[in-house]
């Protein structure tokens, strides 16, 4: 079993066989985690990703990337099995759990930079590919930014791919330009291929909780 | 031992539970220690799931030392049938009680006393009465617990834990200050001898130095940036060490990634606490798949809570934590940094008990 046919068994609700997920695998989705094989295989069992419109499916050693119409999934493989998973895209409308939220400043100078990237974290991005993801990703940071945001940046979580197809994963950071700013955090994915004439970009906007930088 | 050697053992990451189970021969040498453990990491997971999972809570009796001390923010214990009791009752509670093992990064710290540090995520459902916290909720949790462990011929004989207890309490519809003002209540009466561990621990952090550590160790860089920041208030310069995507977690769901947000959560701490005194209690090292680092530090913090910040108005208690950090480090730089500590033993001090 590859690390793609693993995680299209997982999008089905289905336990991959051989351990396709780990048992210690820790899933994300919108604002909550799920931790352990059994509420990941329960959370896509309830919640099934549509696999029938395929856009763009990758696998490298350390990575994975399946994306559909409106929604995709990324993962950490080892040796083809998955240990971590996001999935971004037609979130389910719950609650925000509890946290404290940080004051916190994104870019520690004047000069703002939309783009936080280091070629060194993606051992599996070929860098003939790094230029075409980041220009996809610093569009989805213009187009979130001209919706109307103060503050919009971009946290190139994940990203590999080969200079015909590449994905990256990617925390946005959000900053409304309201009397009174929310800030949120929310994933997106990006992706390449030398088949379609321009990039594909997953995102949705989370629904930004109070904000409590407190306990 | 240096911290790469023996290349052999292996960390639990990206490995499944039914080949960390498998049985086999030894990796590693280990003296005293039963024939099933094939390497230290072995011995940490397996008696893990023997003791928890598979419920035979009574190996806590070979596994622990007599006098074994499990020190907590909440306050040490000794003994293994303290342990072993604490176990029972934890399973009575939540019994399907699952620990995935995140990582154990361990060293070799004299021939034959092996230290590790062991993350934990643990996934349960609240099925039975808690005498602190109250019924049965039937709410699902998973939480992130860090143990470490000195551990010399098959037994653990000094245990360092710490534990996410808001977002444990969060998640079965508890309340940390209510349940921390409480357990403050209850601190406050009998005798209060019982809390002299306490200002013990702040002393030695104020006046111990910090843990030897040998020329070229990974940890080095990352122990000198919780103090930059933390002691020297330099946290840009100590931001240069974490990747300007890392992923920060820290305790109560403080989520994010950046510098900037690193940054910020040293701040919390920071502006609550004034005459701050940090100590580097422990580091290890390991390797990880694809050439990452895995580095573990456990560090003290006392400070005077003067403050206002996140733990709310100042109390002017001097206040300590106890924490552990597990960095994954990719070419030089942290790209994930999982630091735990219990903070609802922090407001617990800010409201008098434990002796603050």
């Amino acid at each position: 079993m590859t690390g793609l046919d693993n995680l299209r068994a997982i999008a089905q609700g289905r336990r991959p066989d051989h351990d396709g997920l780990l048992g210690s695998a820790r899933f994300a989705w919108g604002q909550s985690e799920l931790l352990g094989e059994e509420a990941i295989i329960a959370s896509f069992g309830a919640h099934p990703f549509d696999l029938s419109h395929e856009l763009l499916s990758i696998e490298t050693p350390t990575g994975a990337c399946l994306i559909g119409e409106n929604h995709a999934i990324v993962a950490d493989l080892y040796d083809g099995r998955i240990g971590r998973l996001w999935r971004v895209g037609e979130e389910l409308e719950e609650d925000p759990e509890a946290a404290i939220d940080v004051a916190f400043d994104t870019d520690l100078r004047q000069e703002r930079g939309a783009l936080n990237f280091r070629a060194e974290d993606h051992p599996d991005l070929h860098s003939a590919a790094a230029e075409n993801l980041l220009l996809a990703a610093a569009d989805l940071v213009e187009k979130v930014r001209i919706g109307g945001k103060l503050r919009v940046r971009a946290f190139v979580l994940r990203a590999f791919g080969s200079p015909d197809s590449s994905a990256a994963l990617i925390s946005l950071f959000t900053l409304d330009n309201e009397t009174t700013r929310s800030a949120s955090f929310a994933y997106a994915v990006v992706g390449t291929s030398s088949n379609a004439q321009k990039p594909i970009i997953i995102y949705q906007p989370t629904q930004a909780r109070s904000w409590t930088p407190r306990l | 031992m240096a911290w790469d050697q023996q290349p052999e053992v292996l960390s639990p990451v990206g490995r499944s539970m039914r080949e960390q189970l498998e049985e086999g021969p030894r990796r590693q040498q280990l003296n005293g220690f039963e024939p099933v453990y094939r390497d230290i990491v072995d011995y940490i997971v397996r008696c893990t799931h023997r003791i928890w999972e598979e419920k035979n809570v009574g190996l806590c009796r070979t596994h622990y030392s007599d006098d074994c001390v499990m020190h907590t923010l909440a306050g040490p214990t000794r003994g293994k049938e303290v342990v072993t009791q604490n176990t029972v009752s934890t399973l009575s509670t939540y019994s399907d009680r699952v620990v995935l093992a995140q990582d154990v990064i361990w060293s070799e710290d004299a021939p034959g006393e092996y230290y590790s540090s062991h993350r934990i995520s643990s996934r349960s459902t609240h099925f039975g009465d808690e005498p602190l916290i109250g019924p049965a909720t039937m709410r699902g949790n998973g939480v992130t617990t860090i143990a470490d462990c000195k551990v010399v011929a098959n037994e653990i004989v000094e245990e360092w834990l710490v534990r996410d207890n808001t977002t444990a309490l969060w998640q079965i519809g508890g309340d940390p200050r209510a349940f921390a003002q409480a357990a403050a209540m209850a601190d406050l009466e009998g005798d209060q001898a019982r809390h002299a561990w306490r200002s013990e621990a702040i002393l030695a952090t104020r006046t111990l130095k910090d843990v030897d550590i040998e020329v070229g160790h990974p940890a080095t860089d990352f122990a000198n940036m919780l103090r930059k920041a933390l002691i020297d208030d330099l946290y840009g310069e100590a931001a240069m060490s974490l990747s300007p995507c890392a992923e920060v977690r820290w305790p109560s769901r403080r989520q994010g990634y950046g510098r900037g947000f690193w940054i910020g959560c040293l701040m919390q701490l920071s502006t609550a606490l004034h005459d701050r005194a940090f100590r580097c209690e422990h580091v290890a090292a390991r390797p990880l798949p694809n050439g990452d680092i895995a580095v573990a530090l456990r560090w003290s913090l006392a400070g005077v809570h003067n403050g206002i910040g996140v733990w709310g108005e100042p109390s002017g208690r001097e206040l300590l934590l106890l924490a552990v950090s597990h960095l994954r480090v990719r070419a030089g730089l942290v790209v994930e940094d999982i630091t735990i500590f219990d903070e609802v033993s922090v407001l617990r001090q800010i409201a008098g008990g434990l002796g603050a």
